[in-house]
């Protein structure tokens, strides 16, 4: 298929029909293979027929090693693991097996493409890489196979003086996240999430405190410095602020608030101190609401209810009122509904309701104890919302519900307690905690149960929130 | 932190806890309380107050300052904690004759407020176990006001799974986790 013509195809999918679907079509770009059918997605089992049954194919892309020149062979190896663990993990490609790949030309020359043809590539990623000094130049580009067009071209290092020069591992891993999330955004329309970031709570140096890797595990740095226990973060969309909640001590006595971190450092400000506890916060995406749960009204049973704020603690609204525990808010990508977990009903379910709080409608997913709801931010496929439940007794796994089908879609098994799942901001990938005998790690999964891997190794880690760039 | 004036009462319970030191381990605030007690089926093994040696034998042992700070309820272990059913905030009976010796000397001793903090156990989820460590409190809260305990005098928390007193997932773990803590605070 020529690239022009898959672009298009893709772009429109993602921006018109596929609103109308309401489907996981939206989220994979339109190809002519049947590469997503096939080889290891159809070992994964039964579970995920519904939703691979609603997703089109990947595009098929060949990586061979990077060009380079000599003394730049550390540099070449890094940008090319990184970029090809970026573009499969980014659920839009799919990276063809690299035995058949054919020769390239040396230095600049134009690839064979009858050859790469015969790959079953419809993309194929040409690196460049050399030293000049202390700084690292690198080029990536993009030719469509079929047409062996030229689609993307990416410089980077040029305009870099020395002193600045990429040649740290940190930088060269950046440098391959901005491509992939280039190329992403070249045949979807949206930027891919390579280079945003996941906050998440872990106890590796003690106390529990809020940690910020980088989407794929690496580059881990500790922002809180409560001394007592810092949860729950909620990143917010714009990647900015992180809103958490505190045991922080005020005249000795810890009470549950909520604080926000930002990037300027210094003490977070709590904006939500309560006489009740003030837990599970949530973003609205165009990031001017805060949702929790609190129990400032329900003092006596602790009753939580669900509110709403500004994010700087202003406008408080109370949403829900009613005599059960309402908890664990997720905003719709619109900002006009709220989905929650309430035991009005007896067991934990899943509602949604109005911004206002009308519309009150119980959802009937899978699994039982249901808990930890987040919404798909991608407003082309609103229609999914995460969440763990029971599958009976005390395994817990992560289920994606969809509320056009009204279907339920189990996507981990095995875990002894698979908890807090949380969606990439293109809704492709979701971020999870989950249990396996008494470690606790934060994993990252595609939307199909697909690419799992695991991105913490250190300590426990808990509650992951995955955040912008 | 703020002292307390001595009372004869005060040195009854204090000599139930001096007895039962040598089963806790002593542990600086805010951390667990002590892991020997409460497993499951078994009612806590706990002396009345009224059958403690009267005030004479307080006077043979006096602290040094004659008075009994905060510090001193928390580290002493004074407040005992109560330990609750699976999935479950309703007082157990067998827990009750530990709230009363509690609120006896909440009652008995009006400079001293509590904070009560709810725990859970690890199975269920996080958010769940916050709300049902926070029920746990509020429940233990009402059963100290029943027994006279002003509701001005106690502050409640939850702190759902995220600080057990046992590591583990063993049946001895939970039991030991299902918990609410006692914390003597100032005003």
């Amino acid at each position: 298929m020529a690239s022009d013509r898959s672009k298009t195809i893709s772009r429109r999918a993602l921006m018109t029909g596929s609103v109308a679907l309401g489907a996981l079509a939206a989220l994979a770009p339109a190809s002519s293979t049947s590469a997503w059918a096939s080889g290891a997605q159809q070992q994964q089992g039964e579970i995920y027929l519904e939703l691979r049954n609603r997703v089109r194919s990947a595009i098929t892309v060949a990586l061979p090693p990077l060009s380079l020149v000599p003394g730049a062979e550390g540099e070449a190896t890094v940008l090319h693991e990184v970029l090809r663990n970026d573009l499969h993990h980014s659920m839009v490609f799919e990276v063809v097996d690299p035995e058949f790949y054919p020769a390239l030309p040396a230095g600049d020359q134009p690839p064979d493409f009858v050859a790469w043809r015969r790959t079953g590539a419809e993309a194929l990623v040409r690196g460049f890489v050399r030293r000049e000094g202390n700084n690292v130049l690198v080029e990536f580009r993009i030719y469509d196979v079929q047409s062996g067009q030229q689609v993307i071209g990416k410089r980077y290092g040029d305009e870099v003086p020395p002193a600045e020069a990429i040649v740290s591992n940190s930088a060269l891993r950046a440098l391959a996240h901005l491509f992939s999330d280039d190329a992403v955004l070249y045949y979807t329309g949206i930027p891919g999430v390579a280079s945003t970031h996941i906050a998440y709570v872990s106890n590796r140096r003690g106390p529990k405190e809020i940690y910020v890797m980088d989407y794929d595990g690496h580059g881990v740095t500790r922002i809180t410095n409560d001394g007592g226990l810092a949860l729950s973060p909620a990143f917010s969309p714009a990647g900015d602020r992180i809103a958490y909640v505190t045991y922080r001590f005020h005249d000795g006595v810890p009470n549950v608030d909520i604080a926000m971190l930002n990037k300027l450092g210094g003490v977070p400000p709590v904006i939500a101190r309560s006489a009740g506890q003030d837990t599970s916060p949530d973003w609205s995406r165009d990031g001017s609401r805060i949702a929790f749960s609190s129990t400032m009204d329900g003092l006596r049973d602790g009753n939580a209810e669900i509110y709403t704020m500004r994010p700087d603690g202003s406008d408080l609204q109370r949403i829900t009122s009613s005599s059960a525990v309402d908890t664990s808010p997720t905003f719709s990508p619109n900002g006009r509904e709220i989905a929650f977990i309430s035991d009005r009903a007896g067991g934990q379910h899943l509602y949604k309701m109005a911004i206002d709080g009308t519309n009150l409608e119980r959802l009937r997913v899978e699994g039982s104890q249901v808990d930890s709801p987040s919404w798909n931010p991608n407003p082309q496929i609103s229609d999914l919302i995460a969440y763990a439940a029971s599958e009976g007794g005390n395994s817990f796994q992560i289920f994606v519900y969809s509320l056009t089908t009204r279907k339920s879609v189990k996507l981990t098994q095995g875990y002894g307690r698979a908890d807090s799942p949380s969606w990439s901001p293109d809704g492709r990938q979701i971020v999870f905690e989950a249990s396996q005998g008494d470690q606790n790690h934060v994993y990252a999964i595609g939307f199909d149960g697909s690419r799992l891997r695991q991105l913490t190794r250190e300590g426990n880690n808990q509650t992951p929130s995955w955040g912008g760039r | 932190m703020r002292a307390l004036t001595q009372q004869t009462s005060v040195a009854a319970v204090l000599l139930i806890a001096a007895g039962m030191l040598s089963a806790c381990s002593s542990q600086e605030p805010p951390a667990a309380e002590p892991v020997a007690a409460a497993p499951v089926e078994r009612p806590v093994q706990q002396a009345p107050p009224q059958e403690v040696p009267e005030a004479e034998d307080w006077d043979t042992n006096p602290p040094a300052t004659g008075v009994l700070t905060l510090e001193d309820i928390n580290r002493q272990g004074i407040l005992k904690a109560i330990y609750f059913y699976y999935d479950s905030a309703d007082i157990r009976p067998d827990q009750r004759a530990t709230l009363q010796a509690n609120a006896q000397f909440l009652r008995e001793n009006a400079q001293v407020r509590v904070l009560v903090a709810g725990h859970c156990d690890e199975r269920g989820t996080r958010e769940y176990n916050m709300a049902l460590g926070e029920r746990r409190a509020a429940a233990t809260m009402q059963y100290l006001v029943s027994l006279g305990v002003p509701r001005e005098r106690i502050e409640i928390i939850s702190y759902g799974e995220e600080q057990p007193a046992v590591p583990g997932s063993s049946e001895s773990a939970w039991s030991q986790n299902r918990r609410a803590q006692f914390q003597a605070i100032g005003n």
